[in-house]
């Protein structure tokens, strides 16, 4: 009887797993068969030959480089600089007892609830204002305020977990607030650290309606501004459209392979800990 | 530890925040409050400077539109469906990924995967394949003689919803795993062991013990999911763009569309406001109802 049941629950994992997984499959499958074979009944679920062709024709037609160049230039510094300032501000909350805390944390939960379609809005007109639409720099600083929030909330756990009493020593000894947080508790809390940066990354990685919004210039794409605009064109080329898709979800993918156990442990400890 | 020794106030907290708040001020707070003034007016995208006030006339105008019941009831179905089908999935393995088993950490990691695809990348997959013709979906259904092998799917009024909300799901699933199985891991261990004594089964463990342990995580995540689904933009945008005939247009594609092709900046502004106020007040009074009750406990 255990026996049987051993095998029943590894088909169904099996099969979950199959499901699960087979819309990749299906992407690194279409962008390695060769354009005519695309467009066949039945569907070739093997790729045969012309392996790399809509990879090369991709790259070769479109400002793929470009676009990962600015995506890669966007998130970065926007992931830096407010990973930066959600390491101060979460230790600020998570530590100090000061008049303003709670409106603070309130406020950190109120642009949780912002809806973006309404936010891009105002800050069309703000950014024309400031000569910023159709800039990565505004880009960058959009991408730097949305992440933020989520930061101060990922970083204010891991601090919370790390015990008051070891600052308690270097206190006594004289050293700065920032010296503290910068010499003893950071340097335990460099998973949490991964884990904000990893995530404020794949969130700009992805973001797409600021970016198709404020961005009119080709050359100033973000990746996902890039693909998309192929969606939808009559001659849709879905290899070429593919290994395109791969070559976006690649950076990601192996940054959250590498991550994965940070992320994992940062998004949860704030929804079960309540 | 907010004094120092002189009495006076220490102002290194407010400094540390310093940062995040202006940031998040100037480009999160400042422009809803601008949101707010414009929904008040009749801007339009082209011509910003000839704005004129016209009191709660856009409000008045979208709630007595045509379009305001088929937008209703668009967001409702892609909410419910949405947030119900990426629970019920995401409580499903996270109950197979909490078994131990060889190969777990594997498996688990196969599907969370989904969760970090680009949307527009997942838009792209869906989309071809659901093409009609050529389109794999297609062709499993069609061999076994569900549907006709030319099947549109997106330009079908019945079917684009379920499309979308299918690749909502696949992408969504994940992060219900993921806070699900982290509410599992907490729940005692000995609780099961007591209940295998007194003979239970499988099912009653799972609807009497796992249910009730992950009732504070669920709250949590059905907020989440709730608040996603009804702000999601990208999905539905590059799917559909709320078509056949707005048929999948949402409260959020219709305030894109209503800005941004109608040009009517300050009517999409004040249906933005209502998304706005609806999240507020749904997170309120959610939280009110279920979340308070669970804290204290």
């Amino acid at each position: 009887m255990k026996g049987i049941r051993k095998v029943l629950f590894f088909f169904l994992v099996v099969i979950v797993c199959a499901i699960a997984f087979f819309p990749f499959y299906w992407l690194i499958n279409t962008s390695l068969i060769e354009e005519k074979q695309l467009f066949q009944y039945p569907p070739r679920f093997f790729p045969s030959k012309g392996l790399l062709s809509s990879y090369i024709h991709y790259v070769l037609s479109t400002p793929i480089s470009a676009w990962l160049r600015n995506s890669l230039f966007v998130g970065g510094v926007a992931t830096v600089a407010s990973t930066i300032f959600a390491i101060l501000g979460a230790y600020s909350i998570s530590r100090f007892n000061f008049k303003g805390r709670t409106p603070f944390t309130f406020l950190i939960l109120l642009t949780q609830m912002l809806p973006a379609v309404l936010l891009v809005i105002p800050v069309y007109i703000i950014f024309l204002t400031l000569r910023l639409n159709n800039t990565l720099a505004g880009l960058t600083i959009m991408y730097t305020a949305m992440t933020v929030p989520i930061g101060l909330w990922f970083l204010k756990g891991f601090f919370d977990a790390i015990p008051i009493e070891l600052e308690e020593a270097a206190r006594i000894d004289g050293c700065s607030k920032l010296g503290i947080l910068l010499r003893v508790t950071l340097p335990l809390c460099v998973p949490g650290v991964i884990a904000t940066a990893t995530w404020s990354f794949i969130i700009t990685w992805d973001e797409f309606l600021f970016a198709y919004t404020f961005i009119n210039s080709e050359k100033l794409w973000t990746v996902s501004v890039g693909l998309s605009s192929f969606i939808g064109q009559y001659s849709a080329d879905w290899g070429q459209i593919m290994s395109g898709a791969v070559l976006t979800t690649l950076p990601i993918a192996i940054l959250f392979m590498f991550f994965q156990r940070y992320l994992v442990s940062g998004l949860t400890a704030g929804s079960v800990k309540g | 530890m907010t004094k120092l020794r002189t009495g006076k106030i220490d102002i290194s907290p407010y400094l540390f925040i310093l940062p995040s708040l202006l940031i998040m001020v100037a480009f999160l707070i400042f422009p809803i409050a601008r949101a707010l003034q414009l929904s008040l007016t009749d801007t339009r995208l082209l011509e910003i400077s000839k704005a004129k006030f016209n009191g709660f006339d856009n409000y008045r105008a979208f709630f007595s539109d045509s379009s305001f019941g088929r937008v209703v009831l668009a967001t409702l179905s892609y909410v419910v469906a949405g947030v119900s089908l990426t629970y019920i999935l995401g409580l499903f393995t996270a109950s197979i990924v909490n078994k131990p088993f060889w190969g777990k950490g594997f498996v688990r990691t196969i599907l969370i995967l989904p969760w970090v695809v680009p949307s527009v990348v997942l838009v792209i997959i869906w989309k071809w394949m659901l093409s009609s013709r050529y389109g794999v979906i297609n062709f499993f259904l069609h061999e076994i003689g569900l549907i006709p092998i030319d099947f549109s799917w997106l330009s079908n009024p019945r079917f684009a919803m379920c499309a979308i909300i299918l690749a909502t799901i696949w992408k969504q699933y994940p992060l219900g795993l993921l806070i699900l199985l982290a509410g599992m891991q907490s729940i005692p261990k000995e609780l099961y062991e007591a209940a295998s004594v007194d003979g239970a089964t499988a099912f009653q463990k799972f609807f009497l013990i796992t249910i009730p342990g992950l009732r504070y995580v669920t709250t949590v995540l059905i907020l989440l999911l709730t608040i996603w689904h009804f702000g999601n933009f990208v999905i539905i945008w590059l799917m559909t763009r709320g078509g056949p005939s707005d048929i999948t247009a949402t409260f959020t594609i219709f305030t894109y569309l209503t800005t941004f092709k109608f040009h009517k900046l300050g009517m999409g502004a004040s249906i933005g406001t209502v998304i706005f106020i609806i999240s507020l007040l749904f997170t309120v009074i959610y939280y009110i109802l279920f979340v308070r009750k669970l804290v204290r406990v």
